[in-house]
């Protein structure tokens, strides 16, 4: 009996701190760093007999004091639990619409790699174009991202395949976090910018950007007639149709348009004849052409005039009243979704936003969440027919 | 008759600072006496939260007692883990024999980028001093009695090296031999 109150006596002063010789360790047990855990580390690194770094204790200290030591959790868009133990101090964003959330969420100084297509955007993200480039959310260069060490990558839901980004990093032995989160639909804006806030400690600006959506969404709610106008949703080509789950998809209904592929999900090629039995009042067509860095507007009026003069169209309503319009994808479908909500929202019903001009709403978003010297009157062109 | 004059110099201050926003000081009573017990202090002047660490070399004639906060001991060195904490106090017991000695070390600002150093001399007499206290900002000159007087080690941030030195004391005692 003795001895087993011995052992247990022994057992309980070794519970008391263990020491951590990997910076996991401090999860360990209850899965979060305690005040003596990090005393431990901490009094180990001053004598000079840690086996963890100094940026690592620094992490742990971050963790306790602003995290109340635990470590921080979300699910992102393509379902996953995502699990957080240090800050987030290097990201790779391996597309421009993550790229354009950090930056309204005051991280840009966290990012180390872009996209291709990214480092094209000198415009729109004049000091994020200048980083090394790591490929595209389609094919992205593994070597490039690992030699920048990111504590995390961001990349679209679909895109690309996992067998390209997190199989090829568990291969390599590697832990990096691959979050999904697109930042181009309307439908999931909002939760994506407040979870990536929260992960990288940006609530306050997540704050502020949600507010602000809320903002023009509740007003274009307020304003949608009982009766819908018809609207078909395209990009690409015509016959391209962005059913539901796409961004365009989702901004047409939220901007109270009755979207003719309701039920039919994801892109896909339908047949003239189809579009013209839909009839369609509005016709919206998503362009890649257009945006941020270019004034020439020759591009998305290509675009247009590829519906208006596709045979059989011409007695679609939309063709026929003349309610075809063309948006730039870096205008609807990024973190700049509620210009594009009240910019469509104006074109389905232009007799209830007499007082609302989109430009001037846009103007806002570039001032106060890009925070670049670019003035939307003069720069840029975003839609067809101009605004 | 031999007339015994002693001297004893105290301070001496050895102040870096980096980027950190914190001062951090050591805080020592100038003079102890043999056998005796005191404690220093290390004050951190910035705005919760904070986590720092500290390592002081003490003088092997030193025996620490105590801390206020988690410590552990490797040979002469203490180090020290102050955890949204702006003061905590360390408990020695002085040597018996005489002599001055100095406390040297570093904090590191565990939340930002900030390091620095940390000195402060101690005299472990026998006598009650006088000491002169000479503040180097302004070359005024202040005389204080006291038995304890406490020794200031600050910091000034945003200066690579800063020295602040150095009153002088003399306290002159006569002892009567055979």
């Amino acid at each position: 009996m003795r001895k087993v109150f011995i052992a247990l006596i022994l057992l309980i002063s070794c519970i008391g701190v263990v020491s951590a010789n990997d910076y996991m360790d401090l999860f360990k047990g209850d899965n979060r760093i305690t005040e003596k855990e990090l005393a431990n580390v901490i009094t180990d690194y001053m004598l000079g007999s840690s086996t963890l770094s100094l940026n690592e204790i620094r992490d742990a200290s971050y963790v306790y004091i602003h995290w109340n030591g635990e470590p921080k959790s979300i699910v992102d868009s393509a379902n996953r639990t995502i699990t957080i133990y240090k800050p987030i101090k290097r990201i790779v964003a391996l597309h421009s619409d993550a790229v354009e959330a950090l930056v309204v969420l005051g991280a840009k100084n966290k990012v180390v790699g872009v996209s291709k297509y990214t480092k094209e955007s000198k415009r729109q993200f004049p000091e994020l174009s200048k980083l090394p480039s790591v490929g595209s959310c389609f094919d992205p260069d593994i070597e490039a991202i690992v030699s920048l060490n990111p504590d995390v990558v961001i990349s679209y839901v679909r895109w690309p395949d996992p067998s390209k980004l997190e199989k090829k990093f568990k291969l390599l032995g590697l832990n990096i976090t691959v979050i999904r989160f697109d930042f181009y639909k309307g439908s999931t804006m909002k939760e994506e910018i407040e979870k990536l806030g929260y992960l990288l400690d940006k609530e306050e600006n997540a704050s502020k950007y949600i507010k602000w959506f809320d903002k023009y969404e509740n007003l274009v709610k307020s304003r949608i007639p009982e009766k819908k106008v018809k609207v078909y949703t395209c990009g690409g080509k015509p016959l391209r149709a962005f059913g539901e789950g796409t961004g365009l998809y989702d901004l047409s209904v939220m901007a109270g348009g009755d979207n003719v592929l309701k039920g039919r999900e994801g892109y896909f090629d339908v047949d003239p004849e189809q579009v013209i039995v839909w009839t369609p009042d509005v016709i919206l067509r998503w362009s890649y052409a257009g945006g941020y860095e270019t004034d020439d507007i020759s591009g998305m009026k290509t675009d247009y005039e590829e519906i208006v003069n596709q045979p059989g169209f011409e007695n679609i309503p939309a063709v026929k009243n003349g309610r075809v319009y063309v948006m730039s994808a870096d205008l609807a479908t990024a973190p700049s979704f509620p210009v594009a909500l009240v910019t469509v929202a104006k074109w389905l019903y232009p007799d209830r936003y007499s007082d609302i001009n989109p430009k001037e709403i846009f103007q806002e978003y570039i001032d106060n969440f890009l925070h670049i010297n670019y003035n939307v009157s003069e720069q840029g062109s975003f839609v067809y027919p101009k605004w | 008759m031999k007339n015994l004059f002693v001297a004893i110099v105290i301070v001496c201050i050895l102040c870096t600072s980096t980027t950190s926003a914190l001062r951090v000081e050591i805080k020592t009573p100038s003079v102890v006496f043999p056998n005796e017990k005191f404690n220093i202090s290390i004050e951190i002047d910035g705005n919760l939260p904070t986590v720092v660490g500290v390592a002081l070399n003490v003088p092997k004639e030193f025996t620490l007692i105590n801390c206020s906060t988690p410590y552990k001991v490797l040979g002469n060195s203490v180090s020290l883990a102050i955890i949204n904490d702006t003061r905590v106090e360390c408990t020695f017991k002085a040597p018996s024999n005489e002599g001055t000695f100095t406390f040297d070390g570093k904090w590191v600002d565990m939340l930002n980028e900030g390091e620095g150093k940390l000195e402060a001399s101690i005299s472990v007499s026998k006598v009650t001093a006088t000491q002169i206290t000479t503040t180097t900002a302004t070359f005024t000159t202040t005389i204080i009695t006291t038995t304890h007087p406490t020794a200031t080690t600050k910091q000034t941030p945003g200066f690579e090296f800063v020295t602040a030195v150095l009153p002088i004391s003399l306290i002159a005692l006569r002892r009567w031999l055979r």
